[in-house]
């Protein structure tokens, strides 16, 4: 099954500019948990900027699959769907 | 409609629609830089009877290419007098004859509870996360609704904070995101900003402000994508854990609103 995360600007630099990555999951792997891991085998890096060093989704950051927040459902251990797609959001503080 | 001159009466009368609705309005702006600006035009173009606007900076010769309330006769004048006298003159200009009062000054814990007295909402463009914490807080204490305002280079966000009933917390700012993040984060500061993408999220803001004063209740959370041309809504749920869903908020309680520390950002090391 695939999966498509969007990537947020500022954490671009990661994955070498681009917005979308597509993931291919084993149906036992098919979690928010198993597309990071997934996604940080091919871009070292990138988990460490949503998740802290105990493993938990850094407080300033969201996780949305589909329209909801991954707070609301089962936070890393939600359970993806082929085609579901996986917002990363993080808190950005600008506009001066 | 066809083409722009058959836009423009629409648009006309839009504006004429808003005025009669939101006369009666009063909305803080804190921030009159890159969001604030474009956001309080909107305002004042839809007729809020009041706007209050708070900030402590000056104009300075590189805000002039994205605040276009200022020109360079503004530099080195007080942002809240000079963008309150530019919105003024847009509101004769317009006919909307919105009030304008500046305050030369910031929102903090000893000034929220002045600042918030008498408004119906809260439009936040300032660029720092402290600032958005402590106005969210401020906000949720005293009930107002508040309209949230970020941007980074080419992405920006927009949050509107939904209607907090007895019993059911409305979802805010720390539903979303829940603290002032740990470490050095981006700011417009050190990471710059894009001048039409402040002026496309101060636009939204100002967009879900008028929503709601027009009686639009519900909360949202907006993110553009100024490279991709690329916008995205959701509704996010309140967070039945949200530090502010029943809970009193001691705004001057010491270290809660620490600013990041200086250094590199993690997020774009």
């Amino acid at each position: 099954m695939s999966v498509t995360v969007r990537i947020p600007p500022a954490l671009r630099s990661v994955t070498g500019g681009d917005a979308e990555l597509e993931a291919d999951l084993r149906p036992e792997a098919a979690t928010v948990r198993g597309v990071l891991d997934a996604l940080e085998a091919r871009h070292a890096g990138l988990k460490a900027k949503i998740l802290d060093e105990g493993g938990a989704v850094l407080r300033f950051v969201n996780v949305f699959v589909g329209e909801d927040d991954i707070r609301t459902l089962d936070g890393l251990d939600t359970a993806l769907r082929d085609g579901d797609d996986v917002s990363i959001i993080p808190a950005i503080a600008g506009g001066r | 409609m066809t083409g722009f001159a058959g836009g423009l009466p629409d648009a006309m009368s839009t504006r004429s629609e808003g005025a009669s609705s939101l006369a009666g309005q009063r909305v803080l702006v804190v921030g009159a830089g890159g969001l604030g600006a474009p956001a309080a035009e909107v305002l004042v173009d839809h007729g809020v009877g009041h706007l209050r606007l708070v900030d402590d900076d000056r104009v300075e010769p590189s805000n002039l290419h994205r605040q276009l309330l200022f020109d360079e006769g503004d530099v080195g004048h007080p942002k809240a007098r000079a963008g309150a006298l530019s919105l003024a003159a847009r509101a004769d200009r317009v006919g909307t004859g919105t009030c304008l009062e500046p305050v030369e000054g910031r929102f903090l814990p000893t000034t929220a509870h002045a600042l918030l007295a008498d408004v119906d909402l809260v439009l936040e463009g300032t660029d720092n996360f402290a600032s958005k914490f402590l106005v969210a807080d401020a906000c949720a204490g005293a009930g107002v609704p508040v309209v949230h305002a970020g941007v980074i280079r080419w992405a920006g966000w927009v949050l509107a904070s939904g209607e907090s009933l007895p019993g059911a917390h409305g979802r805010c700012l720390r539903c979303v995101f829940e603290d002032v993040p740990h470490g050095a984060q981006a700011t417009c500061d050190a990471a710059g900003v894009v001048g039409p993408v402040v002026g496309v999220v101060g636009a939204m803001a100002a967009s879900l402000a008028v929503r709601r004063l027009s009686g639009d209740r519900g909360g949202t959370l907006s993110r553009y994508d100024g490279l991709a041309g690329r916008l995205r809504t959701t509704r996010p749920r309140a967070r039945a854990a949200c530090a502010l869903a029943g809970a009193a908020v001691d705004l001057k309680r010491p270290g809660r609103y620490l600013r990041p520390a200086p250094g590199p950002d993690p997020a774009l090391a």
